[in-house]
């Protein structure tokens, strides 16, 4: 096991790493120049080479990157915003802008998961019936309806339902972290927290389709596949109720997959999330790098993509490992 | 994966297909916007670019009007009628999402095929390459595609095919692993085939039929990429009748009316429910078993 884990950390280590030298690589090679993004046609070449000189873009792209690498493991300095909010730092547009996301993305799941495995479940015990057919067909919708479409529906239906992440000034609240709901709770503001959960309700349930419906269809899957098996015929034999034989003997058996899909899913919800905060004008990290991709703010593009990465990579991780603490059959090759 | 060549059982497949409900609604669907991207010309009562009231010959510019008989879908913020737009964009969509999985089987196919005949340090280096893209969310691919390029439809059809790529070439090569030991590709190796023979020949009639599944499921997913792309709108042209364009568009007047998104919206959603219908009606039809990630 130890060695399995090593294995799979430094295969963690070393993707992220090629990422780093991807992203920097792709940011770099770029025909467009930050400088002309951000003066237009104010841009004089002395300026620009001025500019250049400063940030130190004109040197080698090995000493860029050395330079690069250095900052980011000794101090976490992932450069500063030039476009959008010149002079910001980078880490600090992501301190505040990954919060966001985070609680947005895993709301979508605190719903996903449980809705969509009850359907999956519904579906495999009524298999071929009514039941069966409804969740199947709206799963299949679900995952056909575009995220940015059925918001769009949401915010028009919904039209009275507040967007975006605002507490009215009158509450007098300050946030410590970006973490709103979680920190409301903490704190016992549980106004600020109504407030905080009226406001993720729409964006989350238009994120959570898409993994709702995937999940209930590899639920269905699995579970099909255990309760054909010999001891489910058993114990349905030895007279254990169907909700017992649902419950205690099938689903723990059709963990592995579920919960393997539902993680790789919170991964996707990252990029999902782009779309959505998008959407419903989310303060969220997609929204942000969607803009600095507008406005070619390299820095930002570069630090976002190399954060979601990395988590994207860990949350992989956690799986594998996951995988094997769930079902002891799985050979550590 | 079915261990035999494909033609074995094809009368069977196609039995099963042909008896599936789901079948014949994707091919109903596909086949919708299909005839309306080629049709567009003929079918169509207005000009993409055309505002109803310079069709009409009126004075009085207006905008938003709700579904009548003259607009079935009413008409957006600049007057053009939704329904002209949206069978215009079926050509736009289709096509840019059609050409991207076309250039992800034409890279992922060969890496896969060369990665499952090889083996050894070339699978190593092919798949370590796919593992270092999948370890980015799809999106951030696109993003950086994209930050490299001006606008145009170009750059996303790129990126939307480089996401797609790591989908075939995996698939391709678990095919190609479970028929690389078998007797028939054995009695070929023997007879002195060569390596190209072998891949080409021997090895890629295995993995057709799970590419045609996964296309098929991948139209419907690059339909949906690419609209999100020009939806976002760091992708595309803003003014082009396409259906994430469109939705960008009357993302900023929803206050006045609804009816600019419909269109595009569903137009998007049924081609990718027909998509999705054919593709899992396939994989159903021809017993393949996909890799769920």
């Amino acid at each position: 096991m130890t060695r399995y884990l090593i294995r799979r950390l430094g295969h963690a280590v070393a993707t992220v790493a090629a990422a780093l030298l991807l992203v920097f690589l792709a940011v770099r090679v770029l025909p467009n120049n930050p400088v002309l993004a951000r003066y237009g046609q104010h841009a004089t070449p002395g300026k620009v080479a001025e500019e250049m000189q400063r940030h130190g873009w004109d040197a080698p792209l090995a000493t860029q990157a050395w330079r690069f690498v250095k900052g980011l493991l000794t101090q976490g300095d992932l450069g500063e915003s030039f476009v959008l909010n010149p002079g910001e730092s980078v880490a600090s547009i992501l301190s505040r802008t990954l919060p966001a996301t985070i609680e947005l993305t895993l709301a979508a799941m605190v719903l996903a998961v449980p809705l969509g495995v009850s359907a999956g479940i519904v579906s495999a015990v009524w298999r071929n019936r009514w039941p069966d057919l409804i969740c199947m067909s709206a799963a299949l919708v679900g995952v056909s309806v575009p995220v940015f479409f059925l918001g769009i529906c949401m915010l028009s239906i919904f039209s009275n339902m507040p967007t975006g992440l605002r507490i009215p000034a009158t509450l007098d609240y300050e946030f410590h972290t970006g973490f709103y709901l979680l920190e409301a709770l903490l704190r016992g503001r549980f106004d600020i927290f109504a407030i905080a959960v009226r406001q993720i309700c729409l964006p989350a349930a238009a994120l959570a389709t898409i993994p709702m419906a995937v999940i209930a269809r590899i639920t269905r899957g699995a579970m099909l596949e255990v309760l054909s098996a010999d001891y489910i015929r058993t114990a349905r034999a030895k007279g254990a109720s169907a909700w017992r034989v649902v419950f205690r003997h099938a689903l723990p058996n059709a963990a592995v997959p579920i919960v393997n899909i539902a993680g790789f899913q919170l991964g996707l919800l990252l990029s999902g999330a782009v779309l959505t905060e998008t959407v419903f004008s989310w303060p969220g990290l997609g929204r942000e790098m969607v803009n600095a991709v507008k406005s070619s703010d390299y820095a930002i593009v570069q630090g976002g993509a190399l954060v979601v990465a990395a988590v994207f990579v860990l949350i992989n991780l956690v799986l594998d490992i996951l995988y094997v603490v769930l079902d002891p059959r799985i050979r550590l090759s | 994966m079915t261990a035999q060549k494909p033609s074995a059982g094809g009368a069977r497949a196609r039995k099963r297909f042909c008896r599936s409900a789901k079948s014949w609604m994707g091919l109903a669907l596909v086949g919708l916007m299909l005839g309306a991207a080629l049709a567009a010309d003929w079918v169509t009562p207005y000009k993409a670019n055309q505002t109803s009231t310079a069709a009409a010959g009126e004075e009085h510019l207006a905008n938003h009007r709700r579904p009548s008989r003259r607009h079935w879908l009413g008409t957006d913020a600049n007057d053009y009628d939704v329904l002209t737009r949206v069978i215009y964009g079926s050509r736009l969509s289709l096509l840019a999402g059609g050409v991207s999985i076309l250039l992800a089987v034409s890279v992922g196919a060969p890496a896969g095929i060369a990665a499952g005949y090889f083996g050894g340090v070339v699978d190593a280096a092919i798949m370590r390459t796919i593992d270092i893209v999948l370890a980015f969310p799809s999106i951030l691919i696109a993003f950086l595609v994209l930050t490299a390029f001006h606008n145009g439809w170009t750059p996303v059809i790129l990126a939307v095919g480089l996401i797609n790529i790591p989908i075939f070439a995996r698939q391709v090569r678990a095919a190609i692993m479970t028929v690389r030991d078998l007797e028939y590709v054995q009695a070929a190796r023997a007879s002195g085939a060569s390596s190209g023979y072998l891949m080409w020949r021997v090895l890629a009639p295995a993995a057709v039929t799970p590419v045609i599944v996964l296309a098929t499921l991948g139209l419907g997913s690059a339909v949906i990429e690419v609209a999100g792309l020009s939806f976002l709108g760091i992708g595309g042209n803003a003014g082009d009748a396409e259906w994430g364009a469109m939705l960008n568009e009357a993302k900023d007047h929803l206050n006045t009316s609804l009816w600019p998104a419909i269109g595009p919206g569903a137009a998007i959603s049924l081609t990718v429910l027909g998509f999705n219908l054919l593709g899992d009606s396939l994989r159903d039809a021809l017993d393949i078993r996909l890799d769920a990630r």
